[in-house]
């Protein structure tokens, strides 16, 4: 059924079938897979496709819980019927689920006329729009200290302003005025005035345009007529100019009508007052920030956040437009308030809404994705927002009344809010999703095509790097944590502007502050820039166009009129002017005689654009000015400048004279009519200024980035469901294997990231498609359950079985006799040391001799227990557990046992704690993979190889397990070899073992000599080893019956998932017992089995007790645990904690060769041509040249590997021609003054590659990177890496390595040390450093972050740089 | 063999030591930068509203206060941010509730809106004030926090806040423009209380990201090490 798990275990398929049950009834997120990913979802995605068939069926046999539930579940996840019992709140769930279904998959199926209904209503909202009355700004008092303008300024009306007020607009002051220009130059201000005078603000034009001067050559006067209006109505203005038209014919007038200028003006803030503004606007950024670089696995993380961003700020405007709507006045400092607003709003659920989305299975439709995901979170989007809108609510009844109106903005914004992630946001994501599926297309076809050859070369299995891949993640690029290089100064300075991009980093910044600066200096004038747009739009002919919201508007203290009245009122004033005596023209004669009124002769005076932009020429202190002297400040508001209704009027000479009083100023009439009212952002200035910059700087990276290296990457996540950090990593290009600290092998596909094979710790039998891996299964992982399983002889009857007969596994006719107690301890022979657990002690009234110990590895702790009968009088053997003959009653009973024991772990562990921290023994430490082998160094100091067969078992069944046991035989006695325990001293001690052993290796494949099983009575002697056997099983030898005080010791050892616990038997008081290896024959009783629990418990004080005591003596005896291994052909080279290289065969598995030149354990092995380098615990870096006269694999050794293999013998087999010397050493590679750094350093990691690169990279503890030359030992240069990724490095091509640092990779030039590039993987926010990191031959690099792995591809480095 | 296996510890062990040190330090160092940025520009608007009072050589905008009073709410801010983590470990209860930092940014700008309001709106009474801070800082604690332990600080180191900040006014170090009750203002604690929230969160999210290398570094090498040594 989940052929891609097959070798899962419990966990799995436990939360396989969750997850499905979630897919299906669709109530709750599964978001607890904290990063869904590709690979995962690919992983899933073929299960997910049958469940796709059968969902509608209703009920199958994989889904107990349906049938459990009793409930029909329909495709979309909606049931039929509602199950009688559901509360309250369960159906509320279902509703609101059911709901968000439907609504996702409406929005999925038409995301444009959703997205232009969402933006109009936006926009509606946001215009709040409010038809104005046309009203002229009323003025009152002038300020108190301006009396003496009082005269010509007009108080107490409208705001007109013109050079008639010069003679309070009455044509008989002015006629009888006998030196007009007198009369201006009067109100002038003593002394040098730069800011706007008052001529300046009665005449509108600057001084020296207006022609009003004695030297006037032109004879050309102009002057403007500037009315106020308090808000823009169009229908007045076209009427007034009109009538102005009728009245003035002018021609060629260029101007355009619809010109409108907006000028803004900032408001005054003090510094003080900014700065805590400044400061919330910095927090929300930091907000936003945070918030939207959780977005994974989309097609555009910047266009997410960019969408969820706008969500939320046009939810904000809309509140803003719709409280103003409904007639609320904003009182508040929109600017102060926004943060806060958009804080409370939150981004948190549409976060929710995307994480949701993205880890519903990729293979489903867009739009079924869509509505799983919405309708999954429905209701913690519900709860989330009902929870908000109380809270708000409750703030609303503090009778605050600033309080009441930010709740009041916040509630609305909420609910319009949730509108646009319903509406909005959910489209947007649909379409991205849509893309995401595009690529996520385009990219798996290539891979799967690419799938099948495998490479002839065990090396290189592929060859063609994959196409570059369209990277779905945003590549960030940092500045590079600080590296020690070697290179020039001058250079280093500009590779650091040049990797920082300083500049535009600097102007981005820049840009983002002023950007924040100006929406905090009017946030709210953003929505008044859109309804400028609207009514800028619509050119001027509407009469609502300009709307303003009212509180932008000047005070209420100014009440406009009616517009056709304010006509009438203001076509008064306008005449005034007029009566001039003028000439006109340009070049028209001074004073030329009477000239009709429209005189066609007389040059026309044109109104071209300069004059359009004539109010550019005010001083800019010209309206505050103005306005200053009514006690009007114009801080944050707008004057709008309105097209110029140009009026030419000609004088004729003989007008002029008539006119002409004493005095012969010349006037003509271009009155540019002003009227200014408050409006418009120059918004849109920012834009242009904002867009040009960001372009600038995505080019510039896009440059340089082309310049350098063309890097594409693609990263595949993968999540592990334990929780335990990688330990290591091997791969052969095609496979990637990885083992974790609990033990748990998976096997990956190098290409995809799926997971091909799981080879848990925890024994759970998996049925027959793979039995080794079951048998590995066994070795390592013993959880609470295997063990109980192994207690239970049944158990291990069918797991000799295995071996024999091929794949039907449980050959139950041994149940059939049941009686033989003392024969069967059977020993699979894959079976690991911890089958030997169970090794019985005699039953003897030895009190403290028979212990055993139980490890149960729950997935996160790992519990060890010994049993040690504490009154061990009456009881048989507590190991007869292990032998006692099948009863069904036992087995079911097990389980219960194991869970027994666990209890009396949790109580222990505080006690034993220092011991349990020591026993963690075996966990893998090294491992390597090679063609369809793994080699796995245990802590033990075992050496493992395994043949990959999962990866084609789920094609093929192949493997033969027969063969497979014989040609891997000789593995396990390898494993017997060297890991060597007490447990294996005391083996031979006894005689039986040898023999049935020897036995065992005469009658090759057949394994198990059952013939021995008709001879129960024989106690002694069956302690069956299968030729496989390995060591471990050695631990349950059985003592001939002697009083040999000392003899028996069993080591036991129990791998925990991350803990391995170890223990000896020593009976302390042997004395009166005959055979303590009659424990594991003792004879079958129901009785003894259930009690076992309680002997354990019994057991566990002396455990406690015992321990100190032989604690030196175990220390001696774990002398050589595996820290490094290599795999290079059919050649291992194992590097040990004593520091011994050796050297084996990968098929055959002897060993070749092993040297002992060095002292120190080896920390890291890497093969080089012919050399192996090894790094050693001192820090020490050794070269050693193989040298092989002959091929390998020829020779076939059958016979058993004597107990004189044990690791001492440096030779072991004379046909090897195979030597291995030590060449060089170089002592102290990785110098560090202080010394205690440098003794836990020198781990060396990777010695770089084999082809015609000159160094050997190492690594240490003390994460520094340093680079030597391979021939001369020359340390070239170093790198400083970041804390905790001293292991992570590799080397991509010749001249590329590749290292790890926080949640990044870093591309160095190899030859020069230069940094090339840093990769931010996008990884876990918290930045987890790369542990290890593993190059593959299809330039893919994985890199190992704790508990997750990333593949990421470099294909175009590759091409590039080869 | 065995000298090896005793020496690595030894060597190991000041190595973890040191590594816990310049963790602390570095945390130590971030929160209290922290809090003296708080301080000041929280002060800035109490200021604005004149409602503390400090002698008036003072310079105008941002070091408005006296510059003890920065300091002391760095430190403050520090030992609060140091020790919530490590009563969390304490207790043995790692606080799980909303661990990021976009929460905790969250959390820091409602914590200057409570100031902001605090500062600026009117209220019509002290009452009222004090009233709807206690129920804004609650919220907050409730919306981002959560736990009873970092209620139960808060509450201490509110209280005590106040007894020290009333001492000081009592020795006329400064004071306030208008006590509300017996020479408190009647917010403070309520400020205290959200302040001390706020920063807890922010130094169990540092010691989260700064510790998570660190621990699995040191527990990889602790197993290892230990592994070595009961062998």
């Amino acid at each position: 059924m989940f052929p891609l798990f097959s070798g899962g275990q419990a966990e799995q398929l436990h939360s396989l079938s969750e997850s499905r049950r979630e897919h299906c009834v669709n109530h709750k997120a599964h978001v607890k897979l904290k990063k869904p990913t590709v690979s995962a979802f690919r992983g899933l995605q073929r299960v997910q496709a049958r469940e796709i068939n059968w969902s509608p069926i209703g009920r199958s046999l994989d889904a107990p819980w349906r049938t459990v539930l009793g409930r029909p579940v329909l495709p979309n996840g909606r049931e039929l019927t509602k199950p009688t019992k559901m509360t309250l709140r369960e159906q509320l769930r279902e509703k609101i689920s059911a709901a968000f279904y439907r609504h996702g998959l409406l929005c999925a199926s038409y995301p444009v006329p959703i997205i232009l209904f969402t933006s109009a209503s936006i926009l509606t909202c946001c215009s709040g729009i409010r038809s104005l009355e046309s009203l002229c700004l009323q003025v009152t008092d002038l300020f108190p200290g301006l009396r003496r303008m009082q005269s010509v300024l007009p108080e107490h009306g409208c705001l007109l302003v013109s050079p008639g007020n010069y003679w309070q607009n009455q044509r008989e002051l002015f006629d009888s005025d006998p030196d007009p220009l007198k009369t201006i130059q009067k109100h002038e201000p003593k002394g040098l005035h730069t800011s706007a005078t008052l001529r300046d603000l009665l005449f509108g034009v600057p001084v020296k345009h207006s022609g009003v001067s004695h030297y006037n050559r032109k004879r050309v006067v102009t002057y403007t007529i500037t009315v106020v209006l308090s808000s823009y109505d169009a229908r007045f203005l076209a009427s007034l100019r009109g009538r102005l038209k009728q009245l003035h014919p002018s021609a060629n007038c260029t101007l355009r009508d619809d010109h409108m200028v907006h000028v803004h003006f900032k408001e005054e803030i003090g510094i003080a007052e900014l700065i805590p503004l400044v400061t919330t606007y910095i927090i929300l950024f930091a907000y936003i920030y945070f918030s939207t670089r959780k977005i994974d696995m989309v097609k555009s993380k910047w266009g997410l956040a960019l969408a969820a961003v706008v969500t939320v700020l046009s939810s904000l405007l809309m509140s803003v437009g719709l409280c103003t709507l409904f007639g609320l006045t904003p009182t508040l400092n929109g600017g102060e308030i926004f943060p806060y607003l958009v804080v409370v709003i939150g981004l948190e659920n549409v976060l929710v809404l995307t994480k949701s989305v993205v880890s519903t299975p990729v293979d489903l439709e867009v739009k079924l994705r869509i509505a799983q995901g919405l309708s999954n979170e429905s209701w913690s989007i519900m709860k989330n927002m009902a929870t908000e809108l109380c809270i708000i609510l409750i703030g609303y009844f503090t009778l605050v009344p600033a309080i009441q109106e930010f709740c009041l903005f916040a509630v609305v914004g909420l609910v319009s809010d949730f509108f646009l992630q319903m509406f909005f946001f959910t489209t947007v994501l649909s379409i991205d999703i849509r893309r995401m599926e595009l690529a996520d297309l385009n990219r798996r076809l290539p891979a799967e095509a690419g799938m099948p050859p495998p490479k002839p070369g065990p090396l290189r299995t592929r060859e063609v790097p994959p196409p570059p891949r369209p990277s779905p993640h945003t590549i960030t690029l940092q500045t590079p944590a600080f590296r020690n290089l070697r290179l020039p100064k001058r250079l280093r300075v500009v590779y650091f502007l040049a990797r920082t991009r300083l500049a535009q980093r600097i102007i981005m910044a820049g840009t983002v502050i002023w950007i924040g600066i100006l929406v905090y200096t009017d946030p709210a004038g953003i929505r008044t820039y859109l309804a400028a747009q609207v009514s800028e739009q619509s050119p001027l002919g509407d009469p609502g166009g300009g709307g303003l919201p009212p509180h932008l508007g000047v005070a209420p203290v100014f009440r406009g009129g009616d517009p056709t009245s304010t006509l009438s009122i203001h076509r008064a004033p306008d005449p005034t002017p007029l009566p001039e005596n003028q000439s006109q023209g340009h070049h028209g004669p001074p004073r030329a005689g009477p000239i009709p009124q429209s005189p066609p002769a007389v040059p026309q005076i044109t109104w071209g654009e300069e004059d359009e932009e004539g109010w550019r020429r005010l001083s800019f202190r010209h309206w505050p000015s103005l306005f200053s002297y009514y006690n009007i400040t114009l801080a944050k508001r707008y004057i709008s400048i309105l097209p110029v209704i140009p009026i030419t009027v000609h004088l004729t000479p003989q007008e002029a004279i008539d006119a002409r009083h004493p005095q012969d100023t010349r006037h003509p009439q271009p009155p540019i009519l002003k009227v200014s009212a408050d409006l418009q952002t120059d918004l849109t200035l920012y834009n242009c200024s904002l867009s040009l910059c960001l372009r600038n700087c995505s080019w510039r990276s896009c440059k340089e980035k082309s310049s350098h290296l063309d890097f594409s990457f693609l990263k595949i996540k993968n999540i592990f469901l334990s929780y335990f950090d990688i330990e290591c990593l091997a791969s052969d290009g095609m496979l990637l294997a990885s083992c974790c600290l609990a033990g748990q092998i998976r096997v990956w596909d190098a290409q995809t990231g799926d997971c091909l094979t799981v080879i848990p710790n925890h024994g759970l039998r998996r049925s027959s498609s793979s039995g080794c891996w079951d048998h590995r299964n066994g070795w390592d992982s013993m959880t609470g359950a295997q063990e109980s399983e192994c207690l239970s002889p049944e158990r291990d009857i069918s797991f000799n079985g295995d071996g024999l007969t091929e794949d039907e596994l449980y050959p139950v006719r041994r149940r059939t006799t049941p009686s033989r107690p003392t024969l069967f301890i059977d020993q699979p022979d894959l079976t690991p040391l911890i089958d030997t657990n169970f090794t019985s002690q005699p039953p003897s009234h030895l009190s403290t001799a028979p212990r055993a110990g139980f490890d149960f590895g729950g997935l996160v702790e790992r519990a060890y227990m010994e049993h040690e009968p504490p009154s061990p009088s009456t009881y048989a053997s507590p190991s007869s557990a292990s032998s006692s003959p099948p009863s069904g009653a036992q087995l079911q009973r097990s389980p219960s046992l194991g869970e027994a024991a666990t209890p009396v772990i949790q109580e222990r562990s505080p006690m034993g704690g220092a011991q349990a921290a020591g026993d963690w023994e075996s966990s893998v430490w090294a491992m390597e993979l090679r063609g369809n082998l793994i080699a796995a160094g245990r802590s033990s100091g075992k050496l493992e190889v395994c043949k990959n067969f999962t990866c084609h078992s789920e094609k093929s069944h192949t493997v033969d397990p027969l063969r497979r046991s014989s040609s891997s035989g000789c593995w396990d006695h390898r494993n017997g070899w060297d890991s060597m325990t007490g447990a294996q001293e005391s083996e031979c001690l006894s005689p039986e073992r040898d023999i049935s052993f020897n036995g065992d290796g005469l009658t090759e494949d057949e394994l198990y000599p059952v013939r021995r099983r008709t001879t129960p009575s024989r106690p002694t002697l069956f302690i069956d080893q299968p030729d496989l056997t390995p060591l471990i099983d050695t631990n349950f030898t059985s003592q001939p019956p002697s009083h040999l005080s000392t003899a028996p010791r069993a080591g036991f050892d129990f791998g925990g998932l991350v803990e391995r616990a170890y223990m000896e038997h020593e009976p302390p008081s042997p004395s009166t017992y005959a055979s303590p290896s009659s424990a594991s024959s003792s004879p079958p009783s129901g009785a003894q089995l259930q009690r076992s629990p309680s002997l354990g418990e019994a057991a566990t004080p002396v455990i406690q007790e015992r321990s100190p005591m032989g604690g030196a003596q175990a220390a001696g005896d774990w002398e050589s645990s595996v820290w490094a291994m290599e795999l290079r052909g059919n050649l291992i080279a194992a590097g040990r904690s004593s520091g011994k290289l050796e050297l084996w065969d990968a098929v055959e598995g002897w060993l070749c060769c092993s040297n002992e030149d060095g002292v120190s354990g080896i920390t890291a092995l890497a093969f080089l041509n012919n050399r192996i380098v090894a790094a050693r615990l001192n820090g020490s870096l050794d070269f050693f040249t193989v040298e092989m006269n002959k091929p390998l694999g020829l020779l076939q050794y059958r016979g058993p590997p004597g107990r004189s293999s044990m690791p001492q013998s440096p030779c072991y087999s004379s046909e090897d021609v195979i030597s291995c010397q030590l060449t060089r050493s170089v002592q102290c590679a990785h110098q560090k003054p202080i010394t205690v750094l440098r003794a836990a350093a020198g781990r060396v990691v990777t010695g770089s590659q084999d082809h015609t690169v000159r160094c050997v990279i190492s690594s240490g503890l003390d994460d520094l990177i340093c680079i030597w030359d391979r021939s001369t030992g020359i340390k070239l240069y170093s790198i400083q890496q970041e804390v905790g990724c001293g292991a992570s490095l590799g080397v991509i091509s010749e001249s590329l390595l590749v290292t790890g640092g926080q949640g990044c990779v870093s591309f160095w030039d190899l030859n020069f040390g230069d940094l090339l590039q840093t990769v931010y993987l996008g990884q876990s926010s918290d930045g987890q450093g790369v542990r290890q990191l593993l190059v593959l031959d299809n330039a893919a690099i994985v890199c190992d972050f704790g508990s997750e792995l990333s593949l990421v591809y470099v294909p175009s480095v590759l091409e590039k740089l080869d | 063999k065995l000298v090896k296996v005793i020496e690595s510890p030894r060597i190991l062990t000041p190595f973890i030591l040191l590594c816990r040190t310049t963790n602390l330090l570095i945390r130590g160092a971030m929160l209290f930068s922290v809090g003296v940025f708080l301080a000041l520009v929280l002060n800035l608007l109490q200021v604005q509203r004149n409602i503390t009072l400090f002698p008036p050589d003072v310079i105008t905008s941002i070091f408005s206060s006296a510059w003890w009073v920065p300091l002391c709410c760095g430190t403050a801010a520090a030992m609060i941010g140091l020790l919530y983590p490590c009563i969390d470990s304490r207790l043995g209860e790692p606080h799980k509730f909303k661990r990021e930092w976009s929460s905790v940014m969250r959390c820091v700008a409602v914590f200057v809106g409570i100031n902001h309001a605090s500062a600026k709106v009117d209220f019509a009474n002290n009452v009222q004030l004090s009233l709807t801070l206690a129920a804004l800082s609650i919220g907050l604690w409730w919306t981002f926090d959560r736990s009873r332990s970092g209620f139960g600080l808060g509450i201490c180191i509110a209280f005590l806040g106040t007894l020290a900040t009333q001492l000081l006014v009592y020795n006329g170090v400064f004071q306030y423009t208008s006590p509300d009750f017996l020479y408190i203002r009647s917010w403070l604690p309520c400020i205290f209380f959200a302040g001390v929230i706020t920063m807890g969160n922010i130094g169990r999210q540092l010691a989260l990201v700064r510790n998570k290398p660190v621990y699995i570094y040191i527990s990889y090498i602790k197993a290892k090490q230990s592994l070595l040594l009961n062998s």
